[in-house]
């Protein structure tokens, strides 16, 4: 399971960049990646998995993105390959077929995917949630938003516990896990309304909570260790925020 | 209230998002245990939706893709807007009293996986090819291979996996708020458009 | 400063505080004892500004702070105001900040201070809740009484003129107890402190003021004795531990001293100051 954050602590200059930075460049190689021939989206892929490499998260990254692309390639193959009906359908191996367009189809597409998988992996690998979330405050996005990315993440841990806990104790008060699948949704009851309720709780406690410290009390908020930022950054964000909007104008009236 | 700022959001709503979209989250994590043939991972959209509107369970449904893209699998966040429509669509039935009687919320589960499926096949054809790398992708294949076009292949399957997980989903959602205590529901102000007519 | 006027408030159904009047100077330290469901939280959330937003429902009377209800101010002067510690320290922490220290920072960031202002005061209020071998830990992840600390060092950063603290601790462990205790202790003297709790033992010796919550109803019976040896407050609170106990030990042996309910002792202090007198005499 991948039931661990992505993000590897490093000190590469991809770490330091500034989050905002990096999620630009992120945007810029998705809306990119729908104007790449096939062989140019898997050389790109492989490009971004060898600077992951050359950042010491490699080893994460490249497990990750096989594990998460393999079984898709595999299936985008094999039903554009050999399944869905097309027109040029050749004979290999008595009710084998295979379609020529299809495979490339399928590499279009697979590589797309491949491309977007292997830079966004190495962009979380390589960005603390909690450093992104202070870029944006920073640069004065709303608070709430910062607010919605990082408290699931804090409170993930929390409701696993919590879920488990809830779990172990309905069980042995004897509620059974077992049984007919009527039953088991009786049980699925018996433990998501004490989890919903308690979550209700905690939402209305906090709420003030937040309030009292003058959250979203004035629309920004002064960050004390802001990430580091340089002009030669900005302009390249300016620059690449430029280029995806010729693209995407390409892109439509091509 | 003097507030300095009038923002769109009580902070109270905002609370309730943070927590649903953990919710949505673990929620699979009953599933492990329970083996039922549904995701549970709308639970809490569909809550923030009957409680606090459709904008609220709209944005439930966005954040809780991107951050699922951003600690597990960077896919789901390409998913977000079917995470999207469900809370939307889940909002407006509640704002229509669709979610007072039992055979109503039954109809409004059905309704919502009917407008997630318009959604999510064109960005599982588009962007995917159609399949996912998933057990669903055989569903297709064997819908493609009778002769269904690829477009009414992937619906099938995205609907008939969804339906029976949208319906319990609301239905948890309806026997929920029906029997929540007045001090966890004070200050939302949709859930007014659930009660039950006395 | 802070006054409570006649207050009623309640659910739909019923009041939960019937009338409740209340008058706290500026560096006051505060107790209001009271058993479960007398309405302590309600109190506490009123004083602090929390409910005025239509949670509970007003029926009569208000709470003002110099004079002005809650609802006057602005959420920055409220917040650098008021600050409330709840009974259940995990509920109480913002969820916004990866670390101790950034969640101590997060109230004083909220408010747009200058950045040297908020770093001086992240760190004295660090240092002053015993917090900083913990600076870079997870909130979620330490103990009740160090969240409990955690929740109490982020209030102190907005540097607060008001602190409530509703049962802070029920939920400790004895040890966690006397590290909250010193805590509450060094607290700035021109601050005004008022903590709920269930039983006086942690209180005494700590509070100038003693009141009694009962049924929705506030009352003071003159000093800290008269309100603790008062028959019905016996009735329903209990006397302090120390107390309970030494009278437990002059039933069997007979003092030296007459004791009377002006001075029994209410403490460990003047339970041994008797004690050593009596060996001496």
């Amino acid at each position: 399971m991948l039931n661990s954050s992505i993000y590897c602590p490093g000190e590469s200059s991809l770490h330091r960049a500034n989050p905002l930075t990096k999620s630009t460049g992120l945007f810029t190689v998705v809306v990119t990646s729908f104007l790449l021939p096939p062989p140019a989206l898997w050389v790109v892929s492989a490009i971004i998995l060898l600077i992951g490499l050359a950042c010491g998260v490699g080893g994460s990254v490249i497990w990750r993105y096989v594990l998460l692309s393999l079984p898709f390639t595999l299936a985008v193959f094999v039903f554009h390959g050999a399944i869905l009906p097309r027109s040029d359908m050749q004979p290999v191996l008595g009710w084998l077929h295979y379609s020529l367009t299809g495979l490339e189809h399928a590499s279009l597409v697979g590589g797309r995917i491949s491309l977007i998988l292997a830079s966004s992996l190495l962009f979380v690998s390589t960005t603390a949630p909690a450093t992104l979330l202070r870029a944006l405050d920073a640069a004065r996005w709303p608070p709430g938003l910062s607010f919605l990315l990082a408290s699931p993440l804090l409170l993930l841990d929390q409701f696993t516990g919590r879920a488990r806990a809830i779990s172990d104790a309905q069980q042995t008060r004897g509620l059974s896990v077992d049984g007919s699948p009527w039953r088991r949704l009786q049980a699925l009851r018996m433990l998501l309304v004490p989890l919903l309720t308690s979550a209700l709780a905690d939402a209305q406690e906090r709420s003030h909570v937040l309030t009292a410290r003058g959250f979203r009390a004035l629309p920004y908020r002064t960050v004390i260790d802001p990430p580091a930022d340089t002009r030669f950054q900005r302009f390249l964000r300016w620059s690449l925020a430029v280029f995806m909007a010729m693209e995407t104008a390409f892109m439509v009236l091509r | 209230m003097s507030a300095i700022t009038k923002t769109y959001f009580d902070t109270k709503v905002l609370a309730l998002i943070a927590v649903a979209i953990v919710i949505n989250i673990v929620g699979g994590q009953f599933n492990d245990l329970l083996r039922l043939p549904i995701f549970l991972d709308s639970i809490g959209t569909i809550l923030v939706a009957v409680l606090a509107g459709p904008i609220a369970g709209a944005i439930t449904g966005i954040f809780t893709n991107v951050i699922i893209g951003l600690i597990f699998a960077p896919v789901a966040a390409a998913f977000a807007p079917v995470a999207l429509v469900i809370g939307l669509v889940a909002g407006l039935l509640a704002r229509a009293g669709w979610f007072r009687t039992i055979w109503q919320t039954v109809i409004s589960g059905v309704v919502i996986a009917a407008a997630l499926t318009v959604v999510a096949v064109p960005i599982r054809i588009y962007i995917f090819g159609g399949v996912t790398g998933s057990g669903a992708d055989f569903f297709v294949a064997y819908f493609s291979s009778v002769g269904q076009t690829l477009v009414s292949s992937v619906a099938f399957t995205v609907f008939g996996s969804n339906v029976a997980d949208k319906v319990l989903s609301a239905l948890l959602v309806w026997g929920l708020v029906r029997q929540l205590p007045e001090r966890l529901t004070a200050g939302y102000d949709y859930l007014k458009f659930s009660k039950a007519a006395a | 400063m802070i006054e409570v006027i006649d207050l009623h408030v309640g659910f739909a159904s019923s009041d939960v505080l019937k009338g409740v009047s209340l008058r706290v100077a500026q560096g006051e330290r505060l107790a209001i004892l009271g058993g479960n469901g007398s309405g302590k939280s309600t109190l506490a959330g009123w004083l602090a500004g929390w409910f005025s937003g239509g949670t509970h429902r007003l029926t009569a009377g208000g709470c003002l702070w110099n004079g002005k209800p809650w609802d006057d101010y602005t959420l920055v002067e409220r917040a650098a105001t008021v600050q409330l510690v709840g009974q259940f320290p995990a509920q109480h922490i913002s969820g916004r900040a990866f670390t101790v220290a950034e969640e101590i920072a997060f109230g004083p960031e909220n408010l747009g201070l200058p950045h040297e202002e908020i770093v001086t005061r992240r760190d004295e209020t660090l240092a002053a809740c015993h917090l900083e071998h913990l600076a870079g830990r997870d909130p979620f992840t330490l103990s009740g009484g160090e969240q409990q600390r955690l929740v109490i060092a982020s209030a102190l950063a907005l540097r607060p003129k008001l602190m409530i603290l509703d049962e802070p601790f029920s939920n400790l462990d004895p040890e966690a107890r006397s590290h909250t205790l010193s805590v509450l202790n060094a607290l700035p003297a021109d601050v005004s402190v008022i903590i709920m709790d269930t039983n006086p033992d942690t209180v005494l010796g700590w509070a100038n003021r003693l009141f009694v919550l009962h049924e929705g109803k506030i009352s003071e019976f003159g000093n800290i004795r008269a309100t603790l040896f008062d028959p019905t407050v016996i009735a329903t609170i209990g006397l302090p531990a120390v107390t309970r106990c030494f009278l437990e030990i002059e039933r069997g042996s007979g003092s030296a001293e007459n004791l009377s309910r002006d001075n029994l002792p209410l403490t460990f202090v003047e339970a041994a100051a008797i004690l050593r007198r009596s060996r001496s005499a």
